[in-house]
């Protein structure tokens, strides 16, 4: 296969995994967000 | 296959004792806390980071990789390894202003340095990006272990990646980042021992240095002395604006943070060192002996180039320097080699180990699963998710083999699109969160474009990967520069709190007045017209340390000189080439120069800032547990 081929395709992989981990942190944020009182701070 | 005599196996045996159960050593000390399992405590003085930093960067796969270099280029192909000395401008720059941050890994500090939603965000794709990286990265060494093995005693490659691994995973699990750092000394001091016996009986095997200079000449190869044998501007396979693209890579790299995938690792080294001081420099020394460690290797590649010259095939000269420790040792001694390879093979597996778990521990179960856990319980998390990268390693080195070698190549496209805002995140006030993720998302469409896609199709032709790393870093700015500037800038009154904990260098001007504004800071006083400065100051008050100055511009510059003047000095040295000792001794005395000239400084630096660090850690650990309004203490609403 074309090496720029596989290059790309290694490197999509890698970035699912930061997809995952800043979807996660999204999560939290907005749990973090839906408990904390209006107005407040953190 | 090689013959191993009893007294072979016995030397491997004691030195693989001797390392591991050094590590072990350090178990009590690891289970106190967290700070102490990924960090050692923060108390390490500057050889053991240093030490720690080598071990790392030496890889089973390394001696592979510079030899395949060096064979096919001669000693130009040593520069192909002097992406190391981004660690030369580092030392003096981010790695003081991270050391400076406290922050674990370097997804907390985008939380110190951006605020707000868009740090949270920058924090976890940098920590599930870490998490898969660790784990591909031991899939990748281990295998390289595997092969060695498989070369040196014809085992199937499975034992050679899973046995070495589990032998170094019990002593992280127990032991955590004080069993890795102390692991890493021990195992540094063996492997520099065989890296010098090796390439010495390398080069004497081939008649002496003498002789392989003068027979490369003979052979019409004299060019392979040359480091700087360029094959025109734009053309051949060593092109200069080539060599000028890594020069510019490594040493301009310097001034950011994750220009280099080593940075990562070599970021928890600077952390656990006991001051600023010691953090820079740990790395600046790791950096040097890295490349040092690269003049050694080559010498004995020239060296064996002369005795079995034009082997065509890669998978065949890149083993050279393992068939020339295993070939010309005498029985004893190549136990000893062979305990040097499981050194190397340890320390990086170790490393990567409790890397990987530092980020799943701190990033994403402390900070957004479980805030509040005791330490004893982040203890377990980190050994458990040691665990876990390690049988996942073992399924990335076994099953994805192909896969792996993908994500090698990757990484390089990989760093193109985000160079230029490593950098400017350090650098420059005004550059922001959404500016810098919007580099790593467009990162990856720009590079489907130019590397795969419009190629294809005959819009663009397939350009050398020089060309590409300038074009995917010219494509990403026209991205993030407008992402940056049609965002809002990140909160003054946390760039202000910023700003005064790490003191960074670069266009901070705005933060930097209203921190004067704010009282505090102080103004540095013009001096009196009688009063002048000396060219090179050597007494230090805290407010003028704290600033940046001449003296740290002259460490900055003359740095990454004294690295490459020393890197090729060395390796003519070796070969007693006349040029090779006015190079070394040009490197010495610009070593000396850069001590001289900054260590009064960093010393100064370092006092002022651990009379604060107790305060600054506090304010950090209630960060976490989401007291604050943000990461720097700046109670606010915004999100």
């Amino acid at each position: 296969m074309d090496r720029g081929l596989v290059t790309l395709i290694g490197m999509s992989i890698a970035y699912v995994a930061s997809l995952l981990g800043m979807l996660f942190a999204w999560w939290a944020w907005r749990k973090r967000k839906s408990q904390q009182p209006k107005g407040g701070p953190r | 296959m090689i013959h191993f005599t009893a007294l072979d196996w016995f030397w491997t045996c004691a030195f693989l004792l001797l390392m591991v159960g050094g590590a072990f050593f350090f178990y009590r000390l690891a289970r106190r806390s967290e700070s102490d399992f990924f960090l050692a405590g923060r108390g390490l003085p500057w050889w053991l980071p240093a030490s720690s930093v080598f071990s790392t960067h030496t890889a089973t796969d390394t001696p592979m990789w510079v030899t395949g270099t060096v064979y096919q280029h001669g000693l130009r192909g040593l520069w192909y390894t002097f992406f190391a000395a981004w660690t030369a401008v580092a030392s003096f720059v981010s790695a003081r202003i991270f050391r400076r941050s406290l922050a674990y890994t370097q997804a907390e500090w985008q939380t110190l340095r951006f605020s707000g939603l868009g740090s949270e965000l920058l924090r976890g794709w940098l920590a599930g990006w870490q998490v898969f990286m660790n784990m591909f990265i031991l899939g990748w060494v281990g295998m390289a272990m595997g092969k060695v093995c498989h070369f040196a005693f014809g085992w199937p490659l499975w034992v050679g990646l899973v046995i070495p691994t589990v032998v170094t995973a019990l002593y992280t699990l127990a032991a955590g980042f004080w069993g890795v750092v102390m692991g890493d000394f021990l195992q540094g001091i063996v492997a520099v021992f065989a890296i010098v016996l090796v390439s010495m009986v390398g080069v004497f095997a081939a008649g002496g240095p003498t002789e392989v200079t003068t027979k490369l000449v003979e052979m019409g190869e004299g060019w392979r002395l040359d480091p700087l044998a360029f094959t025109g501007w734009f053309t051949g396979d060593f092109p200069a604006l080539w060599w000028l693209t890594m020069l510019i890579i490594a040493i301009v790299g310097g001034f950011g943070m994750g220009t280099s995938i080593d940075w990562y690792v070599e970021a928890q080294r600077i952390q656990s060192a006991k001051t600023v001081r010691d953090g820079s420099y740990g790395l600046w020394a790791g950096g040097a002996i890295t490349l040092l460690r690269n003049s050694f290797w080559a010498a004995s590649i020239l060296a064996f180039f002369v005795l079995v010259p034009h082997i065509p095939n890669l998978a065949d000269y890149e083993l050279g320097w393992f068939r020339m420790g295993f070939e010309l040792l005498p029985a004893g001694l190549v136990g000893v080699f062979f305990a040097a390879i499981l050194a190397i093979h340890l320390s990086t597996i170790s490393s990567h180990l409790n890397l990987g778990a530092l980020y799943f521990t701190r990033d994403l179960f402390q900070r957004y699963l479980k805030p509040e856990a005791s330490e004893r319980t982040l203890v377990w998390v980190g050994r458990i998710a040691t665990f876990v990268l390690l049988i996942g390693s073992f399924f990335y080195g076994l099953m994805m083999e192909e896969i792996t070698q993908w994500l090698i190549f990757a990484l390089w496209l990989m760093m193109a699109g985000i160079w230029l805002p490593n950098i400017l995140q350090v650098v420059w006030w005004r550059f922001n969160a959404w500016g810098y993720l919007s580099s790593w998302i467009a990162n990856l469409g720009i590079s489907w474009l130019v590397v795969w896609v419009l190629p294809s199709f005959g819009i663009l032709p397939a350009f050398p990967e020089y060309v590409q790393f300038w074009l995917l870093m010219a494509l990403g700015a026209v991205v993030f520069l407008p992402a940056t500037l049609l965002t809002k800038p990140e909160p003054l009154e946390h760039l202000v709190a910023y700003y005064v904990m790490t003191r960074p260098l670069g266009w901070w001007g705005p933060v930097r007045r209203e921190a004067i504004r704010r009282g505090l800071l102080q103004e540095e006083p013009k001096p009196a017209a009688a009063e002048r400065r000396p060219l090179i100051r050597r007494s230090w008050t805290p407010e003028q340390a704290d600033s940046w100055s001449r003296e740290d511009w002259i460490a900055i510059v003359l740095s990454p000189l004294v690295f490459g003047i020393g890197m090729i000095g060395l390796a003519k040295l070796l070969l007693l080439q006349p040029s090779g000792f006015t190079l070394t001794a040009a490197a010495l005395v610009g070593g000396f120069v850069v001590y001289w000239v900054i260590d009064p400084k960093l010393r100064a630096v370092s006092a002022d800032y651990e009379a604060k660090q107790a305060q600054y850690l506090e304010r950090l650990e209630r960060q976490l547990h989401w007291e604050y309004g943000d990461a720097l203490g700046t109670a606010r609403t915004e999100g």
